[in-house]
């Protein structure tokens, strides 16, 4: 009997043995997809920066089942390419660190920590939509968040260490002016699973445009058939959908939308309804109408990172006409500015001490942005303090691109519950 | 009306998604008797297969898809050769969790090969708009998709059901070992049904990604949701499933639609599985349930030393690793804490649930909401979450009251998914835009906020993780351990000794959610903003593979299982060693757990108990202190009355009992009485019914109307099973339904603890075994079982198993004692013994014995009087010596003929026939 035993024993070992072999080849499967791209870098330093680097951390969701962003983690590569081949900043050379949040609480609480374990100066151009987790760690060590594009966690719209440059959730209120504006008669809202805190914003805005939105259909987050939702939104006449949508469920909403036959125009967040989304629908997607926070990067104010994105062999299945990226870069540049402008040490503390009252002046790329008077003690609502971007920008989709509508930021302060109108300043050209 | 028919049709194109998706799931659980969780990512990885051909080599739309196809038809052929046939005899469990680590590996080689991004595929179907009644719009190929749904089902359905591979699947499925001796091949059986499942899931995907977008992740949800039909379908049925796959979709669709409230709509097929599952379920399982190995359970004892060397560390770690760190380790003891829940609710309870994270997040939502909103103090708010936890717990439970196995983990996984759906994902119940803010927590003044202060916060879950571990020890060590463990092992056998199964589960699933609250609490209030979104229902699944990892039975297995879990101990290490390595971590996390299931399914820890055990015996020669302490001789205390055990007098009276199964009629009102100090044989050929009088007696199966049950006068005929035992009545089994791995003692002690519910309270804090009382004593001694007493029942000859099984019934204080086969598979002496041994519990016990026994010599020599059935009919009754003669009796063991022929032995005939 136990004779049986060890052969069956013995016996039943191959499948291990085997097992064991696939988890090998699995793993270098696995390795072989990476895109990993380790660009040779071209660019010669005309003067070549000196001394201590100055250290940031940029951190965002690259490998988790949710919505991926690795073109910020490509951009700020690439921008520290850039700005040390350009002489650095003030002189020294800048040294990014990318930390990987996965989307999850923890992962994000682990990036703070090692930002501050890391000496960073500041936490640059990143986002999560877990940013409540990592904003008391970096309050507590005085590290401040610089320049991100969307701020989505509410602590990171009130917290005093952080510096948001772009103007989320106020491209909502921007899509639905844009649409009263176009004349629309029957304004439906989409929203994916998650963001109906945007649906008061959006109600108001509408209510102060002298409208309504009466109707808001919810997407599941998981990407399903979505011909039910597309009926149910495209109903009762609806002539414009105002949509809170990210890019995956986008690209499952665009088939069944296609296929409704519906005229309605879609009015769509930035780096969300962009032209992926649209690649083999442009006849549906055409005239419909983006709103944002950066002008396009077609336009001479980024040429600089087109330029870098080209040079530093940049990850090109990635979307960089986005809040991500351009927001990254925007982010990087305004960080330059406040580094550049302060005297002495450049630490921490230093740096935080310096953005609180940074005026940060990117012609065409952001609108002029001032940090020393919070939203709420200068008209605005509770709750919204570090939101000192207030202005919208738009693109249309025209034969499948995108292109930018008018050449001047578009204040949205007073619909948005503010009491005062913002200089969004010159127009870009 | 119009709008809900135009919506009807249009949710004709996810039913039709559904009922593909299910009837992959239904083949494979058909062939092998597996929920594959990783259908959909084995089917997605078809259609990867297929995507790579179509869109970088430029292949045409039918040979790539004949290519997919066959891939994830070898990939699903490969899974079962490897993996699953390996698994062939653990426990369901086991299984799943294995589909469980092939989804997580399939799944993570295509976010690394591909990322998690979804993918636009353009459709090969016609996409043409139809038009109904001039206002219904649907695209073509969501009628396509419906056509091609129902033209498989009908294929699948032919295939099944007129071809000789249809049939023999069907035999295993009803029965493995009875088409084995028929010579059918279960093993190769179930590999053609994993590949003709995965085959046709990688088909479905191919077919639907352009619906639902190209994506590592979107097939598996859709598994979840197809789950629902193929329950509905009983797992058995193509056609109900096809069916069902389309009622879920329309019904998903209308709700949706006209119920204004996030998540309800997706909650819908979840909230279908519970209905049905409650509904179909049964109180106790039946007699052919398959009882199969599960994976061992410790004892429950804590070294106090180790304890406290174990605290010591983890404070002295806590004091002096920088933040990173502390914020790993204390990511390890939360999880670890949720972990534990499972070892109470699975590990020794045996139910498998699918929703404990779910439960976590419930404790930190109410608890969170609480100190977000109000100013009730912080520890205040964390006790309201835990207690809050404590009724959603009894109300998961109650499903399980009716329902086990993998039905059990379908339905809680339903209900977690629920939660998830329309609570932690609907804004309007977490705080809205701002979100849920605890700000800064206090105990005592003390600033315990993780961010600011992270070793206080590692502390303070230090402290709540030796609690609940002290307090999950406690009980398995108490009384209350061995009612869970009587349930997990036999719900029936636990049942006849009276022990109360709902209540035992219920308990199981209470303190289970409370320690899940405790630990979600800790875990989600590591920041001031809470995150409700991480306690989603895939997270709840991996959750049951950790603790399967660490040990689901042992007290240490938990924190073991904890080091692997996102942001916890493994991932800083792997980190630390290596930047880049973080992606490849749920990649190696699923190969881990399929090889951990290989090699040991009894976790970590089980291991390291034996690795321990061995270095102390090595060690001992040099350091004697190390030394394995002997186990000390028991010493049974005496009776405490010099006379033998005296039942109380009782009589058991039948009266016109009738038992149907469907259209067939197992007992034909039957009559007959059982006397204290009598023993009646119950006797005839096989399938007359005997033991499903016995069955219907004790309260295992419903009599017909009119049937009339009474224990010492008092009617009982609608009493429960346990309340039958409690009341005097005890039975053995035919299959013995020991609690195998508990000791002799153990089993013992389990059908003589006293029933009071105080001590499923008690025993969480002071767990006191009772002293043996007189009746457990002299049944010990009677059964001379005082040498295997801390021997495990599996470790027993099978001649003692019998004796136990009878002495565990005897242990009851039974006062009518029913014997089912008890002499079967003994030996002549072990036999006899067994004679003298029932006329002692009748004449000096004074226990009214019911005997069902084919050992004709037995019952001649043991019975004061007998009962001859026959086709579910008395046909005869009176002394043996009057039965013996009686014509109907040998017709009915011999046949009319032979019964006419002169005989001159016929008790001997008679028995030989029954022996056959």
């Amino acid at each position: 009997m136990k004779q049986i035993a060890r052969r069956r024993a013995k016996g039943a070992r191959w499948p291990l043995m085997v097992v064991l072999v696939l988890a090998a080849c699995a793993l270098a499967l696995a390795a072989c997809g990476g895109d990993d791209d380790e660009g040779d870098t071209n660019g010669g330093a005309a003067n070549a920066p000196e001394g201590q680097p100055i250290v940031t951390w940029t951190y965002t969701d690259v490998n988790t089942e949710g919505p991926q962003y690795k073109n910020i983690e490509e951009t700020a590569r690439i921008y520290e390419e850039w700005v040390n081949s350009e002489g650095g900043i003030a002189g020294r050379p800048l040294e990014t660190n990318f930390c990987d949040a996965r989307g999850t609480p923890t992962a994000v609480a682990a990036c703070g920590r090692e930002a501050v374990a890391g000496n960073a100066v500041a936490v640059v151009g990143n986002f999560t939509f877990t940013g409540d987790a990592i904003i008391p760690i970096l309050e507590k060590n005085n590290l401040a968040q610089w320049g991100n594009c969307c701020a989505i966690a509410p602590s990171e719209l009130v917290s005093p260490i952080s510096f948001p440059m772009g103007n989320q959730p106020l491209y909502s209120v921007g899509l639905v002016k844009k649409a009263v504006e176009d004349g629309c008669k029957k304004i439906n809202g989409v929203i994916i699973e998650g963001a109906e805190a945007f649906i008061p914003l959006m109600k108001n805005a509408a209510k102060a445009e002298g409208t309504s939105i009466d109707q808001f259909v919810t997407l599941p987050a998981t990407a399903q058939d979505f011909a039910p939702q597309v009926a149910e939104a495209t109903s009762g006449d609806a002539d414009c959908l105002v949509m809170i949508v990210s890019e995956t469920p986008y690209i499952a909403w665009m088939p069944a939308f296609a296929q409704s036959g519906s005229d309605a125009v879609m009015y769509g967040p930035q780096g969300n309804l962009n032209e992926k989304v649209a690649e083999g629908f442009e006849e549906a997607v055409e005239g419909d109408v983006v709103a944002g926070m950066y002008p396009d990067i077609s336009l001479s104010q980024w040429d600089d990172y087109r330029g870098a994105l080209d040079e530093y062999n940049a990850d090109m299945s990635q979307d960089y006409n986005s809040l991500g990226g351009m927001g990254t870069w925007a982010a990087y540049e305004g960080f330059k500015q406040v580094v550049e402008s302060m005297d002495g040490e450049i630490n921490n503390d230093t740096f935080l001490k310096a953005a609180e009252t940074a005026q940060i002046d990117l012609p065409g790329m952001v609108p002029p942005l001032d940090f020393r008077v919070p939203w709420s003690k200068d008209g605005g609502p509770e709750g919204y303090d570090r939101l000192v971007n207030r202005c919208v920008v738009f693109s249309e989709f025209k034969d499948g691109e995108l292109t930018p509508l008018g050449d001047e930021f578009t204040d949205v302060s007073e619909i948005a519950g503010g009491t005062k109108p913002m200089d969004c300043g010159p127009p870009f050209g | 009306m119009e709008e809900v028919i135009r919506f009807a049709l249009l949710g004709l194109g996810i039913g039709a998604t559904y009922a593909l998706a299910s009837q992959g799931l239904i083949i494979i659980y058909r062939g092998s008797g597996v929920l594959n969780f990783a259908l959909g990512a084995i089917g997605m990885a078809g259609a990867y297969a297929w995507w790579e051909l179509t869109a970088n080599q430029e292949w045409a739309f039918l040979p790539a898809l004949v290519v997919g196809v066959a891939f994830a038809a070898l990939v699903g052929a490969l899974v079962h050769l490897l993996i699953m046939r390996p698994l062939r005899h653990s426990a369901p469990l086991v299984r799943v969790i294995a589909t469980l680590g092939v989804l997580i590996t399939i799944q993570s080689i295509a976010v690394l090969r591909y990322t998690a991004t979804s993918k636009f595929v353009q459709s090969d179907l016609p996409t043409d708009i139809v038009t109904i009644h001039n206002t219904i719009v649907i695209s073509a190929d969501r009628l396509i998709l419906l056509g091609i749904a129902i033209v498989l089902t009908a294929g699948l359905w032919l295939f099944y059901r007129h071809t000789r591979f249809g049939l023999a699947t069907t035999a295993i499925a009803e029965s493995e070992r009875s088409a084995s001796s028929l010579g059918i091949s279960p093993d190769r059986v179930a590999m053609v049904n994993w590949a003709l499942g995965c085959g046709l899931a990688g088909l479905a995907a191919i077919l639907i990604v352009p619906i639902v977008t190209l994506q590592p992740a979107v097939l598996t949800n859709l598994v979840l949701a197809a789950t629902a039909a193929a329950l509905l379908a009983g797992f058995r049925s193509f056609p109900i499933a096809l069916g069902a796959g389309l009622v879920v979709g329309i019904l998903q669709t209308e709700v949706t639609r006209y119920v204004d409230q996030t998540g309800v709509g997706t909650a819908v097929p979840f909230l279908l599985i519970v209905l049905w599952l409650v509904i179909r379920g049964q109180a106790l399982p039946l007699r052919d349930y398959l009882l199969q190995r599960l994976p061992t359970i410790g004892t429950g004892q804590i070294h106090r030393v180790g304890l406290a060397i174990a605290v010591g560390v983890g404070v002295i770690l806590l004091s002096i690793m920088s933040p990173i760190w502390i914020d790993a380790v204390t990511v390890t003891i939360c999880v670890g804490v949720i972990l534990l829940s499972i070892v109470v609710l699975t590990g020794y309870t045996g139910q498998l649930s699918l929703a404990q994270f779910a439960f976590a997040g419930f404790g930190a939502w109410v608890g969170g909401r609480l100190i977000a909103t109000t100013d009730i103090p912080f520890l205040l708010g964390c006790a309201s979450g835990i207690a809050a936890t404590i009724p959603l717990g009894v109300l998961f439970g109650l499903p399980a009251v009716r329902t086990r196995g993998i039905n059990l983990a379908i339905v809680t996984l339903g209900l977690g998914s629920a939660i998830e759906l329309v609570l932690f994902s609907n804004t309007d119940f977490t705080g809205g835009f701002g979100g849920t803010q605890i700000g800064d927590p206090t105990i005592f003044g003390l600033n315990v906020n993780a961010a600011s202060h992270p070793t206080r916060y590692g502390l303070m879950a230090l402290v709540g993780l030796t609690l609940a571990t002290l307090i999950v020890g406690n009980i398995r060590r108490g009384r209350t351990g061995r009612r869970l463990i009587a349930v997990r092992t036999n719900e029936r056998a636990a049942a006849a000794l009276g022990i109360s199964v709902p209540a035992a589960k219920l308990y199981a699933f209470a303190v289970a959610a409370a320690i899940a609250g405790l630990g979600g609490i800790l875990l989600a209030f590591r920041t001031p903003s809470i995150s409700f979104a991480q306690f989603d229902s895939f997270t709840s699944i991996t959750m049951v593979a950790y603790a399967m990892i660490g040990g689901i039975g042992y007290l240490f297995g938990p924190v073991i299982g904890a080091t692997l879990a996102p942001g916890a101990f493994s991932e800083r290490l792997l980190n630390e060693i290596d930047d880049g390595i973080g992606k490849y971590i749920p990649l190696i996390g699923g190969i881990a757990l399929i090889l951990l299931l290989l090699v040991n399914q009894n976790g970590i820890v089980k291991e390291q108990i034996a690795q321990i055990a061995y270095l102390r015996t090595k060690l001992a020669r040099f350091l004697p202190f190390l030394a394995m302490k002997e186990p000390e001789k028991r010493e049974l205390p005496a009776p405490s009355t010099e006379h033998r055990v005296k039942v109380k007098s009782m009589a058991l009276e039948v009266e016109n009992l009738t038992v149907k199964y469907g259209g067939t009629i197992a007992v034909d009102n039957v009559s007959l009485a059982v006397r204290p100090g009598e023993v009646l044989g119950l006797i005839g050929p096989n399938g007359a019914g005997k033991t499903s009088l016995i069955d219907a007696v004790t309260g295992f199966t419903k009599a017909s109307s009119g049937s009339v049950l009474r224990l010492d006068g008092q009617d009982i005929s609608g009493w429960s099973a346990t309340r039958r035992a409690r009341a005097g009545m005890g039975r053995s089994f035919q299959s013995l339904e020991l609690f195998e791995d508990s000791t002799v003692l153990e089993n013992l002690r389990a059908a003589s603890d006293p029933r009071d519910l105080g001590s499923y309270i008690r025993d969480m804090l002071w767990p006191v075994d009772v002293q043996l009382g007189d009746t457990v004593l002299s049944t010990i001694r009677e059964f001379r079982l005082e040498d295997d007493l801390d021997r495990f029942v599996e470790d027993l000859p099978y001649g003692r198993r019998r004796l136990l099984a009878m002495a565990r019934a005897v242990a009851t204080e039974s006062s009518v004692l029913l014997l089912d086969e008890p002499a079967a598979g003994l030996s002549d002496a072990e036999t006899a013994e067994l004679a003298h041994l029932v006329r002692r519990l009748a004449k000096e016990w004074g226990i009214a014995v019911l005997l069902v026994e084919h050992d004709m010599t037995f019952v001649m020599s043991v019975c004061d009087e007998l009962c001859v059935l026959d086709f579910g009919r008395k046909i005869a009754s009176g002394a043996p010596s009057e039965v013996r003669n009686d014509a109907a009796v040998i017709a009915a063991y011999l046949g009319e003929e032979e019964a006419a022929a002169p005989q001159t032995s016929r008790p001997e005939r008679i028995s030989e026939k029954e022996g056959a």
